[in-house]
């Protein structure tokens, strides 16, 4: 349908308004809300996911299509059905303790959602025992932790460890990410997976919870 | 030939006596330095009663036995005193003028001047919309910017600068933060402005950020700074490359691996002090150091390292 390609490419340009409008556009016309969440918005964020992989868009872009995706999700929400509300997973996502810093959790955060995960944000100087906590109350299929700083991605390795001892690592897999991480420390922490970048992450924890 | 001449040469593209070394920001001061630690960083020793004059002296002097203890060249002022520190004072100018007091011209001294947009790691929605949504808006900003920052620089060139490194952080891992069009629209001809006019001040210029900027390196090279910092290679820099590509165009400082220095072993720490010095070394135009700073927590044994590796290959 023509309009559903419409509202993808209004996404990926970030138009918040006209994605609004389109979508009520789309309902009036009889479409089904998952549908046009589906094949409409989230067909137009996977295509920002795999541009922004490739460095052909970058994070101002990325910023203002999640925007239009929210707007454009707003204006769907009471024509989803609850059987249509159910996420394709569920992760849980926080920058690990003793780091403050956000953009590269937040960047996975929207390209998770992007891909109708449902991903719980437990934001930046994440403790151990805050992930434990969250993997009780939420049971994700995934945890998530990122650090930007070389001196606080070895907490990292704590947190994997915290989550052996509580007797939880057979519960979820363990993603993790950030500037100073690689797939060599990832492998030597015991943690399950790296990401260079949010689109991987995003595509990574799809795999994952499709198995 | 003493510090600060070393510098002066290397940034005006000749050849030293030897290649000089620095650190942007050295916080791992407690083993070497009688456990002191600076005011207003990370660590906050005991100054209870010190008066401002103290506080500014006690912090001088660190710099100052920091850059002798390993030989460092330039002494970048990164930090005033903090919490320490009331509305009315001004720290960096003051500690600026302090080291000059107790160090005359012996080294290069360098302190922040950066106008122009950063990663903004605490309001990167706000940013990246404003970019987007009112261009004109973010022009002003960087316009004002860049006027604050010609004020700055008379104001640090009086107390005794030499000069600016300018830190803003433009690049992930992956490439620049923004778009290279926006790069040469909003961060590139403010960068080129103010790097103009603190040259034409009198002020010697470094322009240090980190991650990929492969992306937008002619940008860089473009706004004719003096140098270049900090050549990150966890982003894929490759100092062998920028050298050949660039060396005649413009003096290069750091590429010595971080993350090594934090999680790799001494081979491949070796290896990659090694590497920067074998390929940057040649023409001049080299000032050794980290790709980023030696950061809280760094083994101290990993800088001993590099510095031996430094001193048993600096000379020309």
């Amino acid at each position: 349908m023509k309009i559903l390609d419409t509202i993808s490419e209004m996404l990926q340009k970030g138009k918040a308004d006209e994605v609004k409008k389109l979508v009520q556009q789309g309902i009036d016309e009889g479409i089904n809300a998952k549908i046009i969440l589906e094949d409409g918005m989230m067909k137009g964020m996977n295509i920002i996911g795999v541009k922004f992989k490739n460095n052909e868009v970058y994070v101002p872009e990325v910023l203002v299509a999640a925007r239009a995706m929210n707007f454009g999700i707003e204006t769907l929400k009471p024509y989803m059905t609850e059987h249509e509300n159910i996420a394709k997973g569920k992760v849980v996502l926080g920058t690990v303790v003793g780091d403050l810093h956000n953009i590269g959790k937040n960047l996975v955060k929207i390209m998770m959602e992007g891909k109708g995960l449902e991903v719980i944000d437990l934001g930046v100087d994440v403790s151990s025992e805050k992930y434990i906590e969250a993997i009780k109350e939420h049971q994700p299929q995934i945890i998530g932790f990122s650090a930007l700083l070389t001196t606080t991605m070895i907490n990292m390795e704590k947190v994997v460890a915290t989550i052996k001892e509580a007797g939880l690592r057979d519960k979820v897999k363990i993603m993790i990410g950030g500037a100073p991480v690689t797939e060599e420390y990832c492998k030597t922490i015991g943690a399950d997976i790296y990401c260079s970048d949010a689109a991987s992450a995003a595509d990574a924890a799809i795999d994952v919870c499709a198995n | 030939m003493n510090h600060r001449e070393r510098i002066i040469t290397v940034l005006n593209g000749g050849i030293p006596d030897y290649i000089p070394t620095f650190e942007l920001v050295f916080d791992e001061t407690e083993r070497d330095f009688e456990g002191r630690t600076w005011i207003g960083g990370p660590v906050d020793p005991d100054i209870e009663g010190m008066s401002y004059a103290d506080k500014i002296k006690y912090n001088a002097k660190l710099y100052i036995d920091v850059a002798k203890r390993f030989g460092h060249s330039m002494i970048f002022v990164n930090r005033n005193l903090g919490i320490h520190e009331n509305k009315n004072e001004t720290g960096v100018r003051d500690t600026i003028m302090e080291i000059r007091n107790q160090s005359g011209d012996e080294y290069m001294l360098m302190c922040h001047n950066d106008p122009t947009f950063m990663i903004p790691f605490n309001n990167m929605e706000d940013f990246c919309f404003n970019l987007m949504d009112r261009p004109e808006y973010m022009h002003e900003v960087a316009r004002n910017n860049v006027k604050d920052s010609k004020r700055i620089c008379h104001e640090m060139l009086e107390a005794g600068a030499d000069g600016f490194i300018l830190c803003c952080d433009y690049c992930f891992n992956s490439g620049p933060f923004i778009s290279p069009a926006q790069f040469e629209e909003f961060i590139a001809p403010y960068l080129k402005e103010a790097v103009k006019y603190f040259k034409n001040a009198g002020a010697y210029v470094i322009k240090h950020t980190d991650g990929n900027i492969m992306p937008i390196i002619d940008y860089l090279i473009d706004a004719e700074p003096h140098g270049l910092h900090s050549l990150d290679p966890m982003a894929g820099v490759d100092i062998k490359v920028i050298k050949e590509k660039y060396g005649d165009k413009i003096a290069l400082c750091g590429n010595v691996d971080c993350s090594l220095m934090q999680t790799g072993t001494r081979d491949q720490i070796r290896d990659s002090a090694e590497y920067c010095l074998k390929h940057a070394k040649h023409g001049g135009g080299y000032i050794f150091s980290t790709s980023n700073c030696v950061f809280r927590g760094m083994p101290l044994e990993s800088y001993d390292l590099i510095h031996e590796i430094w001193l048993a290959n600096r000379e020309y």
